[in-house]
């Protein structure tokens, strides 16, 4: 009996245990998901996910080794008008020198950056929301419009110019998110026609020109459509631009003149110059900026930015890049671009130093970088029209812009071959430290002389001639992509 | 009886590789946490003690380093309960969660190394599994003890620097070495009495650290009820000036018998633990270059410039220190005197360690156990800088405050079967299953701007704020597991273990583990005695271990997701798609072979250990790159590399003198271990680590050790000129000249020509020249431990150390950088400097050179090899005679007198070899970087027992 009762209770503690050992285990807690993040694939769902997520595309080009800072400086500094100082703080030696080697940072980071926006603007498209309303199709144009955009900077940057052969190789086309893609590149050509064809279902997309607001069905909250998108007749100005770029002068001229016909934007008038450069805040009212890059206080780049490479301590930081004396000369008294300059010195610089202070910051340590603006539409128009024989308003784009910045010039009155000249001159000028002067020779496959360092009595002591052949016009394809992608291509010479 | 996880065995029956510490090696330490007090116990066992700052977790290794991106340190097991280890503070003072447990409460600290004794915690094995167990009370009449010292930390071998006379003479001869430089000038600044000024740095930054400690304990019990209870406090202030640590604890463990069946138990321990620092020391890891480093500061800054002006006032200019004196160069470096007066940069610890349990035992072979642990860390972080200097500068002030909330809860439920069938065949089968859930939470504010100077508090007046810190994390572990050991007469053993974890961060969730072992008593053989062999030997061993335990050490709560994450753009809020996950991702697999044998003579006054094992390690996760086209935001995780430890362990303990009055034990022990990664992933030929992202000095590649010194070779100094002579990857010497006059080059082949390497370069770079150097993992460690009683007095004598590696001695470079630096001494007689100076260490003095002597990049000038020896204990002891004490009613009481770190044979010319500029960093040891170098400790102390 008693040994019974013993079996009884074993039994019975026996079940128990049982119970604890194998049935009381939370199998919930072995399916832990981040909730302080969203899953990938349950990421655009509204509209208003696709909005955080078109923000999120806009934000990605803000690196400073993209737009923020180094697309604008390659323009600049690896032209004829700018050079490293002597006294530099290491930043951008290889684009003075034209030395960069495969191995180049710059040159690796702008791809990872690239492709990064790329890759965001692809799982806005890709997303499968379906378009019911006029906010959700404004949205996926402007995802649109930046992967059109950055496809023909990336192309410009890594292939050879479009004029010199279009069937050349241009970089990997990414339309659709694969983690194990091993793309090669596509033509020149084809990339081209991929950005036209982004930025052209982008035009035809948008519903909101700059200024105007959207409100959020779903939500109540709106969205002011200010400088800081890419509204409907910037999706234009990219365009214009990138037609010049292929020398396809009847649709630039369209594309230019559908800006300037429709868009309603102005130039700032040359009282307000130094004060619209000053300006932090996005635009709405379509003077002068169409699309910038907008950065704040608590989202910037902090140091990378282009005002503290240009402007020196105190108000910037490095103030590593100057202008040469001949540029700062060819600026008129009356030029209010003029104003954009400080002649000073530099320790450890031999002669004057032109500080460039376009980007004047103090005591804010961001800025917005402008992508599109209203004198370049201008000046891509004069330069279509010259390229369509129509002199008189090839002179009348550009003096539009040339007698606003200078308010006594009485307009340029050339002739013949002489008014590209002017055009690119005054582009040269107007669109300084925006990083387009080099794009204007490379484009055109014009040689020219890069000055690398100065002297005393400010003449240029070292530089190098530049043409067409010339290895660093073009930068290398990455060494991080030749070694994990059998399929890409390095470029010649690298 | 041995700890071996979910139950205890005796040591001769453990199958195995297990080693014993008694608690007792730990206790009455200068030390924070027990780790620190066990370099050289026992063999397999490395630790090594970074720095000299306060609770800063030592570097603890078991038989090698056993993961490349994921911890190697060891899971420590406190009364059955995993502990959170490494450091959770986030601010400049340390906090080492392992210093919760106050080193006099240990009762002993066993260290599973092999397959056999760790696969019972699966898939958190590979580096080792270390069981702590408290002390517990014994039945009998209660027993209180005190237990008290106070000690003196001072710093040693701090290098010899320039006094002011010497620096401004050296300095000015280095500009007029320079033509670009000829505006610079140096000159001593007048002190507040007229006399110049010669500042010894080391007086500002280090002082003579005093500490004190004392325990209480009282323990006892009847038959049924045992109990241990303590309290301890200790208050140790560093060698850096301000840091400090203060901890108050309690612990209580009861088991209570309720009858025949049922006995109940738990324990309740908490801690308060408060870490001080004014400022960064520079020594943790990431801090190596921070500009208020004082270890740094220590070094670097001119003896010619007082920290304070004529009238008292703290010389300071802007964020960084004034130097009026210098002209035409700028000394950016903080004045150390304001931080260390002004700023704070502390934590404070609160942590509860507690479990209950419940044991039936309904028959006598069954033994069923139900055991609720938790472990709970919080941890509030407090940071101020001034807004006068330094850090706190250019905001106008700062502080942060973060508070931080860890928890753990682990329910184990266990049913264990010993049964003896026909007496001789011994059977113990281990049923289990087990839990566990960590929890983890931080969030913090940071406040810019301070509107109110009267104010150095989180809550005074502020412009800006700012969210910081925050950290959200959870994971769940569900484990099943089963041991069963066997042996005929005691003379055969075999065990097997097998454990199967699911695990919530995997993608693959579920996996098995196992080890099995066996053991052969020879000794007990009949042929053994009739051989005569047990005249010789009075026991005689063999074992072996064959297993698979995996490693998740560290890896986050989420790898197998691919997240977006927030920002903002103009204000309106984003998403990125910002971090690829790897569904596929499980841990990193080790498979452990281990033999080995022990024997005993003399009649067991000299037994012996000996080990071999093989670790190989496979999967080792490695973030692996793909195409950038691609467009992948992060490198995805995958289980794709190897590599493998191996090593032979010997453990020698003998009894040397044994007679009435003198006695003499002695316990020496020596590790072999060779590390080896065999294979990365494909397109990744190698892993750079960085220090604190500013130097990389360490590279991890297949067919080397992992984290070997990559640095760039030099052929001494040309007599002829006092240019620097590199090699460039070929071997090549190439001259170089911070200063190239016209018509010469920086970088120039031995006939003057200007340099051009094979891939076009005009320099020596690291990238293009550096090799692969030294292994910076020592290929030999272990101690030798000799206690002495002669009557009343005791003494012990404990050596440690490490041989066979290499370390970057990267302050070394400063302290020859050719810029405002001070220097060391020895530049006086070992820098170039005259035609015909032959075998001189130190190219010509330039001013501005950072690249000859190391500064711009690691050069094989710095690397020394790290073999040293420590005294890391002597204690000399006296026992009050029991015919003093009676009348006192005291049982015991003993003085003592103990010295730490006391002596160091070694060749390293930095403070101390045992060093880690990068904490417990798997791929960047070897490092001594701007490092605040160990403690030289005495301490006197009594014991009591009442």
């Amino acid at each position: 009996m008693k040994k019974y009762i013993i079996n009884y209770q074993f039994s019975k503690l026996g079940l128990l245990f049982g119970i604890l050992l194998f049935a009381s285990c939370q199998k919930s807690f072995l399916d832990l998901k981040p909730y302080n993040a969203s899953v990938l694939s349950d990421a655009i769902k509204s509209e208003a996910d696709l909005n955080a997520a078109v923000n999120g595309l806009y934000a990605s080009l803000r690196a400073t080794d993209f737009y923020g800072r180094t697309f604008a400086v390659k323009g600049d500094l690896m032209a004829d008008h700018a050079f490293l100082s002597s006294q530099n703080s290491g930043r951008y030696t290889g684009f003075n020198l034209y030395n960069m080697v495969v191995t180049d940072g710059y040159a690796s980071n702008i791809w990872f950056n690239a492709y990064q926006a790329i890759k965001n603007a692809n799982l806005i498209i890709n997303s499968g929301l379906a378009i019911t309303n006029d906010n959700i199709s404004q949205l996926f144009s402007e995802a649109y419009a930046i992967r059109g955009m950055v496809y023909f900077d990336l192309c410009r940057n890594y292939a050879l110019p479009y004029a010199k052969d279009p069937n050349g190789p241009g970089v990997p086309i990414v339309l659709s998110f694969n983690q194990n893609a091993k793309p090669a590149r596509s033509s020149i050509k084809d990339v081209y026609a991929q950005a036209i064809s982004d930025l052209n279902k982008a035009y035809s997309l948008a519903k909101f020109n700059q200024g105007t607001t959207m409100t959020f069905q779903s939500t109540g909250q709106s969205r002011t459509v200010n400088s800081s998108f890419c509204s409907k007749y910037a999706i234009s100005g990219l365009l214009a631009k990138v037609y010049q770029h292929m020398g396809d002068w009847a649709n630039a001229k369209n594309a230019a003149l559908d800006v300037v016909n429709n868009g309603g934007f102005s130039l700032v008038p040359s009282t307000g110059l130094v004060n619209y450069w000053k300006g932090t805040t996005p635009r709405t009212d379509r003077v002068e900026t169409m699309f910038e890059v907008t950065s704040d206080a608590n989202n910037s780049v902090s140091d990378g930015t282009l005002a503290n490479l240009y402007v020196p301590k105190p108000i910037g930081s490095y103030g590593d890049i100057l202008a040469t004396q001949d540029f700062y000369n060819s600026h008129s008294l009356t030029d209010v671009r003029r104003q954009l300059y400080n002649p000073s010195t530099r320790s450890g610089q031999l002669g004057i130093a032109y500080y460039i202070t376009k980007y004047p910051i103090d005591p804010i340590n961001y800025d917005d970088v402008k992508i599109v603006r209203y004198a370049e539409v201008l000046l891509i128009l004069s330069e279509a029209y010259y390229n369509l024989n129509d002199p008189i308003n090839a002179l009348k784009y550009l003096n539009m812009v040339a007698m606003q910045r200078d308010p006594v010039f009485s307009g340029y009155t050339s002739t013949g071959p002489q008014i590209l000249e002017d055009i690119l001159t005054e582009r040269g000028k107007e669109l300084a430290w925006e990083g387009y002067r080099f794009w204007d020779f490379y484009r055109l496959q014009r040689s020219f002389v890069k000055p690398q360092a100065q002297d005393a009595s400010n003449a240029i002591i070292q530089s190098i001639t530049v043409t067409p052949t010339t290895l660093n016009i073009i930068f290398p394809i990455p060494k991080d992509e030749i070694l994990v992608n059998p399929n890409i291509t390095q470029n010649n010479g690298y | 009886m041995v700890v071996v996880g979910y139950g205890v065995q005796k040591k001769k029956e453990v199958t195995g590789n297990l080693a014993v510490i008694k608690g007792a090696v730990v206790a009455d330490k200068p030390i924070q946490s027990f780790e620190a007090g066990i370099a050289g116990r026992a063999p397999g066992v490395q630790i090594t003690v970074p720095n000299g700052v306060l609770n800063s977790p030592p570097v603890f290794r078991i038989r090698g380093t056993n993961s490349i991106s994921l911890s190697s340190y060891p899971l420590i097991v406190i009364d059955g309960v995993p502990s959170f280890t490494n450091d959770y503070s986030s601010t400049n003072a340390a906090a080492n969660p392992l210093a919760s447990i106050n080193p006099n409460d240990i009762e002993s600290i066993d260290v599973a190394k092999d397959a056999a004794a760790t696969a019972i915690y699966g898939s958190r094995a590979a580096n080792g599994v270390v069981f702590i167990t408290t002390k517990k009370g014994k039945a009998g009449k209660a027993k209180v003890t005190y237990d008290g010292w106070v000690g003196f930390s001072n710093p040693y071998r701090l290098p010899s620097m320039m006094n002011a006379q010497q620096y401004t003479n050296f300095k000015n001869a280095a500009v007029a070495n320079n033509p670009t430089q000829s505006a610079v000038q140096f000159n001593i600044a007048t002190g507040a009495n007229g006399a110049p000024v010669n500042t010894n740095w080391y007086d500002y930054v280090y002082r003579q650290g005093i500490s004190q400690n004392h325990n209480v304990s009282v323990s006892g019990g009847s038959d049924n009820t045992t109990y241990y209870f303590s309290a301890g406090y200790t208050a140790q202030q560093g060698i850096i000036r301000k840091n400090n640590f203060d901890r108050l604890n309690v612990l209580f463990n009861v088991d209570s018998r309720v009858n025949k069946v049922m006995t109940v138990g738990g324990k309740i321990s908490y801690s308060n633990e408060k870490n001080l620092a004014a400022t960064s020391s520079g020594s943790l890891s990431g801090e190596a270059f921070n500009t208020a480093g004082l270890g740094r500061l220590a070094l670097v800054l001119p003896p010619s410039i007082s920290p304070y002006n004529p009238d008292g006032s703290y010389n300071i200019n802007g964020a960084s220190i004034g130097y009026a004196n210098i002209v035409g160069t700028s000394v950016p470096y903080y004045n150390p005197v304001p931080q260390l007066d002004l700023n704070r940069s502390n934590n404070e610890v609160n942590h509860i360690q507690s479990n209950a349990y419940l044991q039936l035992k309904p028959l006598n072979w069954i033994t069923l156990r139900s055991t609720y642990g938790i472990d709970y860390l919080n941890i509030d972080n407090d940071l101020f800088w001034s807004p006068v200097t330094g850090d706190g500068y250019s905001y106008n002030g700062y502080a942060s405050a973060i508070f931080g909330k860890y928890k753990t809860w682990v329910w184990t439920n266990t049913a264990q079967f010993d049964y003896t069938f026909a007496k001789k065949h011994n059977v113990s089968l281990l049923v289990g299953s087990e839990q566990t859930r960590r929890t983890s939470l931080a969030y913090g504010i940071n406040r810019q701007g301070l509107s109110d100077p009267n104010y150095n508090l989180i809550q005074a007046g502020w412009i800006n704020n700012n969210a910081t810190g925050m950290g959200y994390g959870e994971n769940y572990l569900l484990s099943k597991f089963s041991r069963l050991n066997y042996d005929y007469n005691k003379k055969y053993f075999i065990s097997g273990n097998l454990r199967q974890d699911e695990y919530s961060a995997l993608g693959v969730k579920k996996g098995t583990f196992w080890g099995v072992s066996g053991r052969w008593d020879i000794s007990k053989e009949n042929f053994w005695s009739s051989a005569k062999l047990d005249h010789i030997f009075n026991s005689f061993s063999i074992r072996g271990s064959y297993g698979k335990v995996g490693n998740i050490a560290g890896i986050g709560d989420y790898t197998p997701y691919s997240t977006f994450a927030s920002g903002l753009y103009g204000g309106a809020s984003t998403l990125t798609f910002n971090t690829v996950g790897n569904p596929a991702l499980q841990w990193e697999t080790s498979k452990k072979t281990d033999v080995g044998f022990s024997f005993s003579v003399l009649r067991e006054r000299l037994s012996a250990e000996v080990a071999y094992y093989r670790n190989n390690i496979d999967g080792l996760i490695l973030n692996v790159a793909q195409a950038p086209s691609a467009g992948l935001p992060s490198n995805p995780p995958q289980n794709i590399g190897s590599m493998y430890n191996k090593g032979v362990e010997i453990d020698l303990n003998a009894r040397i003198i044994e007679t009435k009055n003198f006695s003499w034990n002695s316990n020496f022990n020596i590790s072999f271990n060779t590390n080896q990664v065999t294979a990365l992933a494909p397109g990744l030929t190698n892993i750079q680590t960085s220090t604190s992202s500013l130097e990389t000095v360490n590279r991890t590649a297949p067919g080397y050790a992992v984290g070997y010194l990559w640095v760039v070779r030099t052929a001494g100094v040309d007599p002829e000129t006092g240019r620097r002579i590199f090699l460039n990857a070929q071997g090549n010497k190439v001259y170089y000249q911070y200063y190239a006059p016209s018509g010469q080059f920086n970088y120039s082949n031995a006939d003057g020509t200007k340099y051009i390497g094979p891939t076009g370069a005009t320099s020596i770079s690291q990238a293009n020249d550096a090799v692969m150097y030294g292994n910076v993992q020592p290929k030999q460690y272990g101690g030798w431990n000799n206690d002495f009683r002669y009557k009343n007095f005791d003494l012990n004598v404990m050596l440690t150390y490490q041989l066979g590696f290499y370390v970057y001695y990267g302050t070394n470079a400063g302290l020859h950088d050719q810029r405002f630096w001070n220097n060391a001494t020895d530049m006086l007689t070992q820098a170039w400097q005259n035609k015909g100076d032959a075998n001189k260490l130190y190219a010509k003095p330039v001013f501005g050179d950072n690249v000859s002597n190391g500064s711009a990049m690691p050069l094989d000038i710095n690397v020394f090899k790290g073999n040293f020896v420590k005294l890391r204990n002597l204690s000399v002891g006296y026992n009050i005679p029991q015919s003093v004490l009676s009348r006192a009613k005291i049982s015991r009481l003993r003085v003592y007198v103990s010295g730490q770190n006391l002596a160091i044979i070694t060749k390293y010319p930095g403070p101390d070899p045992e060093v880690s500029s990068n904490g417990n960093s798997a791929t960047a040891q070897g490092v001594d970087r701007n490092t605040a170098g160990n403690a030289r400790t005495i301490t006197v102390g009594l014991n009591v027992g009442f």
